[in-house]
């Protein structure tokens, strides 16, 4: 092998030692080549450099703390999520049933208060023209209006 | 220890896999995040994302490449957010530094190994995750290459790539030259 393809196991070298799959080659090719042997060399405390960062270590007491994080799971917050997911269900189904009762109510006042003053009910158009009509304000005194008018 | 690879896992079994692996991940993420916060933080997510998966493991791998995939995958979110935050954040041109502290100085560093810590974040996320597993774990080339969901080969190119390029930009600096 050449120093061109010698290189590109000089890291697979350095890092490896015996299991490096060219290692007798390379061994070989060292011993002659002063610029690969550099080149390896340098690898090589590039290596025993890199190995040397520390890292923060913690007693096993430490983990052993924060363990019970983990029998445990997060079953509260699921629950809760569900919880949640209901009563916003039952909160929206509570808000539709209402409002389609109070527009019911509506309807039935009007119904009353035309056939007060009318021996003809309305037209389902028209009623339906008035509940948009006393929706936010007292029924009695909108239609009397109308009337009125 | 051996790896716990029984149909019917058990707490018991998280436990003792917790005891031998959170220590060894914990470094894994350190030297992903370079952050001691961060990397308990991402090693207790990572743990407890396992704990709620614990049978469903199939055992198609080992339990300890599953692990590691998990604990790279909260690394690789982490410094996604991390780099966001940095560009919205950062003036134009900063350098950025990252955490020291006192109880992480138990070896005495060298001057190099300095050197070579800052060379690493210079690394893509792919070559600084080989390097790291390959250099401080040391796991096997096929070992990585199931973490990384690679190929043999490209393992062994990345690894090549990562620590040529730390070597020769410390040799640019003047620093491998003179001796350090």
């Amino acid at each position: 092998m050449d120093c061109k393809e010698i290189r590109t196991y000089i890291v697979e070298y350095a890092s490896d030692g015996e299991d490096c799959t060219r290692h007798a080659e390379v061994t070989d090719h060292l011993a002659g080549c002063p610029a690969c042997r550099d080149e390896a060399e340098e690898v090589r405390r590039v290596l025993t450099a890199g190995r040397e960062i520390p890292v923060p270590t913690f007693a096993p007491e430490f983990w052993e703390q924060r363990l019970p994080a983990f029998r445990y799971p997060a079953r509260t917050p699921v629950r809760l999520k569900l919880a949640l997911s209901l009563a916003s269900v039952l909160a929206i189904a509570a808000l539709v049933t209402y409002q389609v009762h109070q527009r019911q109510t509506t309807r039935q006042i009007i119904a009353t208060n035309v056939m007060t003053h009318s021996s003809v009910l309305p037209a389902d158009e028209t009623i339906n023209d008035l509940v948009e009509c006393v929706q936010d304000c007292d029924p009695d005194l909108a239609l009397n209006a109308l009337l009125k008018k | 220890m051996k790896q716990v690879l029984t149909k019917t896992r058990n707490s018991a079994d998280f436990d003792s896999f917790y005891r031998e692996y959170a220590p060894k991940l914990f470094g894994v993420a350190y030297r992903m995040v370079r952050n001691q916060t961060d990397a308990l933080d991402i090693v207790q997510e990572s743990f407890l994302r396992a704990y709620n998966n614990w049978n469903k493991f199939k055992g198609k791998s080992k339990l300890s490449t599953w692990l590691y995939r998990i604990i790279l995958n909260y690394s690789y979110d982490f410094l996604r957010k991390r780099n966001r935050q940095k560009r919205a954040d950062m003036p134009e041109g900063y350098e950025g530094r990252t955490e020291t502290f006192d109880g992480e100085r138990q070896v005495r560093q060298s001057e190099l190994a300095d050197k070579v810590k800052a060379e690493i974040e210079h690394l893509t996320v792919k070559q600084k995750t080989i390097f790291v597993l390959k250099t401080y774990e040391e796991l096997s080339y096929q070992e990585i290459a199931e973490v990384v969901h690679s190929r043999i080969g490209t393992v062994k190119a990345t690894y090549f790539q990562s620590v040529q390029k730390i070597r020769k930009r410390l040799k640019e600096q003047g620093t491998l030259s003179h001796g350090l």
